[in-house]
This record gives C-alpha cells, structure tokens and sequence, in this order.
C-alpha cells in the first residue's frame, strides 16, 4: 500500500445508478500518466456515463475517483474496512454473528459481515454513530480536491463540440486560462496562438463557432481543453457527429497528442485509432469492464465471447 | 357634411385646446411611460433573482440534497418562497394586487407613482422570471457542461457563457413585456394616478364629450404599441441572422 506507484486517475468500486437503470456496475482502473486508454463498447454500455463520472458530470452512485493523490469524489464507505467496522450496523451485526458462530476467528467473522454489509447495502449514512461519521470526515478532509480545481486538470472533449456559441474562437480559448488560472490577456492570447498555429487554423481566431465546419470545431475544442495545461483529457467519441470526411483532421490531432505524451482516455468507434496509438484496450458492456487489454491482444486475441461478438460486428 | 366637420373641429377644440387639455394627455403619456419603465426595470431584476435561485434549484437538487446541509435547506427555502410569490401573482387579478398594495401595504405612502412603480414590477417580475427561466433551459446543456468542464462554478459558468446566450433569446421577449406592461399601467387610476387613461377620463368628465379624449387615449396606446411591436420584430430577425 506505501510504496504503490501512485496512478493518476484510479477508478475504484464504481457504481452509477439513473433510478432503477444500473449503467454502471463496479468499474475499477487505473490510468497511468502518459497511457492512452481507449474505451469501446455497445451503444448504452455506460461508456459516456463512465467518462463523466470521471470529472463528476455525474456523481457515482458508488465509489471512488482519485486524481493522482486526491479525491474526487465523495468518500465511499464501502471501500473502506475501518470505516466500516466502525460502524453501528457492523457492531450489531457482529455481535448477532458472534452468538450464532462461536469458535470462528476474528478475522473470518470481520471478513464476512464486511461481505455481508457491501453486498447488502446496509449502511445508512444517518445512523452509524460518531466515531463512523468522524472518520469519513477525516478521509475526506486529509483528501478531498475541491471539484472546480479537479476540472481545470481533467479536460473533455464532447461529440457535439459544444464551443461557446457567444464567444470567438481565441475567447473560447483564452476564457478559463485568464479567468481561472489569472494569466494575463497577452500570455493567454499568446497561448491560444500558439496552439491554433499548431493545428493550423490560425486564421479563425477571430470567427465564431457558427462559422466553422465540424472538424474545425472539433479540434478547437480539443486546444481549448488544452490551453489548461490538464493532466489527463478526457474525449467522448469526439468524431462520431462529425462528416466522414472530416475524422482524419481530428484524428490526427489526437494522434499527435497521444505522441506528445498527453495521458488520454478515449471513448471511440474508431478501432483504427485504438489499434494505432492506444495503450490500452477496454471493452465495458452491461457497465462493467469484460476485457481489457493491449491493443495487439485485445484485437488479436479476444478472450470474452461478447467482445468477439462486437469486435465481428465493427471490424468489417 | 360640413356641419359634421365644423362639429368635430368644435369638439376637438372644446377637448384638447381649451385650457391646454392637450398637455393633460401630454403628462399622462409622459406618467404612462414612466410608471412602465421603471415598473419593467424592477421586474427584471425580480425576473432574475427568482429564475436563478428556480434554476440553480432544479440544476443542483439532486446532488445538494445527497450532501444535506445548510445550503440546501437555505436554497430550497428560497425557491419555495419564490414558488409562492409565482403562485399568488399569477393567480390574482392585477387590479386587486394594485389596490392591495395602495390601500393595505403602502397605505401610509403618499407617492402613488412609486406603488403603482413597485405594484407593476412586482407583477412583471412573475412573468419575467418565466422568461429567463426558459432563456436559461433553452440554451444547449452542453455549453453548460463545456463550462463546467473546464473548472468554472455554476456561478461562472452561468454568467460567461449561459447568460450572455440567453439574453439573445430573451431580449425580444422582454420588449414584448415592456409592451404589455404598457396596456397594464391604464388601470393606475384606481389609485388616483394620472396617466394617459386617467387623463383622457378627467377631460370626458370636464367637457361632458367622451369621443373625442377617449378615441384620442386609445389612438396614442395604439401607436406606441404599434411601433413597438415593430421594432421588437425588426430587433427579432436581427438576433436570429446574426451569427453571434
Ligand atoms: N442523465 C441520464 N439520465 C438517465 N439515464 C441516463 C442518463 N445518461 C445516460 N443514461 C442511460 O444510461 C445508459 C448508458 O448510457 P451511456 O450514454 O453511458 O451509454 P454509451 O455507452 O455512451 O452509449 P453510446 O455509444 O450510445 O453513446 C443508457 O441506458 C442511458 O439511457
Ligand atoms: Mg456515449
């Protein structure tokens, strides 16, 4: 636990519930710094729900998301023994269990009614007693990262762009440096510059998105996650509402991206992209994750029957 | 035929240049005008207020209820308070609204304008947060989430890039409120205000001819609406072809 590399963005015990819907059902990953993870799955698997709860657009259910050190999201009880031993539900439980199983070891009996109560959802917030409250409050204050500042470290891409409509293009860039990383107009103007002329297209600074072609506005959005300095940029299938014609223009600026070491998860139906750049392959249906791989063994070597079903399907 | 034209000169002499009466209607218009201006101005700044706490309600109850707490109990205090003030401006009469406040609330006020003012706005400000409402939920949710994305509050995002977004779909509809709340303001005379209705009345009950002021008060309403409603048209088309 101590010398554990720390990972940058880890995905632990993942839950995430629309009402009775369960899209999600116990994701747990890891992405290291520099690695490009490329998701793919059915339509409805969770793959976009999965992305979002990563910089909480949606709040999981259950779990936890940790950006290197930091916690994202809320404290998940669940993911914590002490915790929950600390609380009234186990103690209860424990001494129930204890009459009716004498002779078992503390350990065994600490490890099933730990079973017992994640399984079982039995905990309830409201009547755990202070010491159980105390120390949900401890791991969330020694950890918590204010989810504004996560954000201006985990950048997203969205299939429909979603340029600022009222702003022009440099605005669009230049806007959350200046205002929340207080760089000065000149440095965030340079900046933005710098970062059109690197996907060439220096000369709709001053255009509104209105005026763009999909492929334009896609790769504008990509700079402008940029122009943030992220750890990790997250994209939702940032070619899928493009013209067929215009996927290689994105394409290619996430490719070099990847090349310049940018840390990456990727929603996509592009399996040409995956087997290209990613380091990783996963493959989420029903919300959890059925396989997950290095490109060559995920493509070469399917192990789970649902993945060669879907691979047989979009590798025509 | 000619009796006819030299009766309606006689009239209009009896009911407008006799006594300057003209400048009756003159300071009527001119009160009209004001009590709406201002009665409009107010009612953006209550339209605002309540469809912001209503939409940041809608927007962060779900996650605010799941951590509990103060700001959650404050923020839905405030947005039943504001569900309240909907319900009863929108289900009584404005007249009676006008009255109450004249006579019960504002009963030791002598400057009738500032409640017709007050009055007024207080009833625009229902309609107008209505419109800011559906400013707000008509603006694409991605741009809300792209804002969001990047680390801006919902403060933030709100006001650099949602609300500039929203103003381009609610402008026309404001002015549209300007001008309804223009017709509304003729009922200030229940409280002893003399705007262009009154005014137009106070010449009938002078000369005994009620034609004349009364055809004049409803010309000049006309009018002014009239050319509004094209400008508002004019300023429309304008938003919609523009690209920003
Ligand atoms: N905000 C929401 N409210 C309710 N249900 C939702 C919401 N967002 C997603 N869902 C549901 O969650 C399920 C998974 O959706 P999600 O968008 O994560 O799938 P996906 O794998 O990204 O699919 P696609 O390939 O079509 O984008 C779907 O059944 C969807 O209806
Ligand atoms: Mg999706």
């Amino acid at each position: 636990m101590i010398t554990e590399k720390k990972a940058l963005v880890k995905v632990d015990g993942l839950y995430k519930y629309f009402g009775s819907n369960r899209v999600l059902r116990g994701i747990t990953s890891e992405i290291d710094k520099g690695e490009v993870v490329v998701v793919i799955g059915p339509s409805g698997s969770g793959k976009s729900t999965f992305l979002r709860c990563l910089n909480l657009l949606e709040e999981p259910t259950y779990g936890e998301v940790w950006l290197e050190d930091k916690l994202v999201t809320p404290v998940d009880p669940y993911l914590h023994a002490d915790v929950i031993e600390l609380s009234k539900t186990y103690q209860k439980l424990y001494a129930q269990y204890k009459s009716a199983h004498p002779g078992e070891s503390e350990e065994s009996i600490k490890e099933a009614l730990i079973q017992k109560i994640k399984k079982e959802d039995l905990l309830n917030e409201k009547h755990e007693g202070k010491a159980y409250k105390s120390l949900m409050k401890q791991i969330y204050d020694e950890n918590y990262i204010n989810i504004n500042l996560a954000r201006q470290k985990i950048g997203m891409v969205f299939q429909q762009f979603n340029l600022f409509e009222n702003l022009t293009v440099i605005d669009n860039i230049t806007l959350a440096p200046m205002k929340l990383l207080k760089m000065s107009k000149d440095d965030a103007t340079k900046k933005a510059k710098e970062l059109l002329e690197r996907i060439g297209l220096s000369d709709k600074a001053d255009s509104y998105p209105v005026q763009l072609s999909g492929g334009q506005k896609q790769r504008i959005a990509i700079i402008r996650a940029l122009a943030m300095d992220p750890d990790v940029l997250l994209f939702d299938e940032p070619t899928s509402a493009l013209d067929p014609e215009m996927v290689g223009e994105v394409l290619d600026v996430m490719k070099e991206l990847a090349k310049s070491g940018m840390t990456m998860v990727v929603v996509t139906h592009e399996m040409g992209f995956a087997k290209e750049v990613a380091s990783r392959v996963i493959f989420i249906d029903e919300g959890v994750i059925m396989e997950e791989n290095t490109p060559e063994e995920f493509f070469g070597n399917p192990q789970n029957p649902r993945l060669r079903d879907f691979l047989s399907k979009v590798l025509i | 035929m000619k009796e006819w034209f030299a009766d309606l000169a006689q009239q209009f002499e009896l009911n407008f240049i006799t006594g300057d009466r003209w400048t009756w209607l003159l300071d009527g218009f001119k009160m009209t005008l004001v009590i709406t201006f201002f009665a409009t101005l107010l009612g953006i700044a209550i339209g605002v207020v309540i469809a912001t706490v209503r939409s940041s309600y809608d927007k962060n109850k779900e996650s605010m209820k799941k951590k509990g707490g103060f700001g959650y109990r404050v923020l839905s205090f405030f947005n039943g308070l504001c569900g309240l003030y909907l319900t009863i401006i929108r289900g009584t009469p404005v007249v009676v609204q006008l009255l109450i406040m004249y006579f019960i609330i504002f009963a030791s006020s002598t400057n009738s304008t500032m409640v017709a003012i007050i009055s007024f706005g207080i009833n625009s400000g229902a309609y107008v947060a209505e419109i800011f409402r559906g400013g707000i939920m008509s603006v694409d949710k991605g741009q809300f989430e792209a804002g969001r994305s990047l680390g801006f509050n919902y403060i933030e995002t709100m006001r650099y890039i949602v609300i500039p977004q929203m103003f381009k779909i609610v402008l026309p509809m404001l002015c549209n409120e300007f001008i309804v709340l223009l017709k509304e303001t003729s009922i200030a005379g229940y409280v002893g205000i003399r705007d262009l209705t009154k005014a137009g009345d106070l010449i009938r009950g002078r000369t005994f001819s009620a034609f004349m002021p009364l055809i004049a008060v409803a010309l000049i309403y006309l009018a002014v609406v009239v050319i509004f409603t094209k400008l508002v048209k004019r300023l429309e088309r304008r938003l919609r072809n523009s690209d920003h």
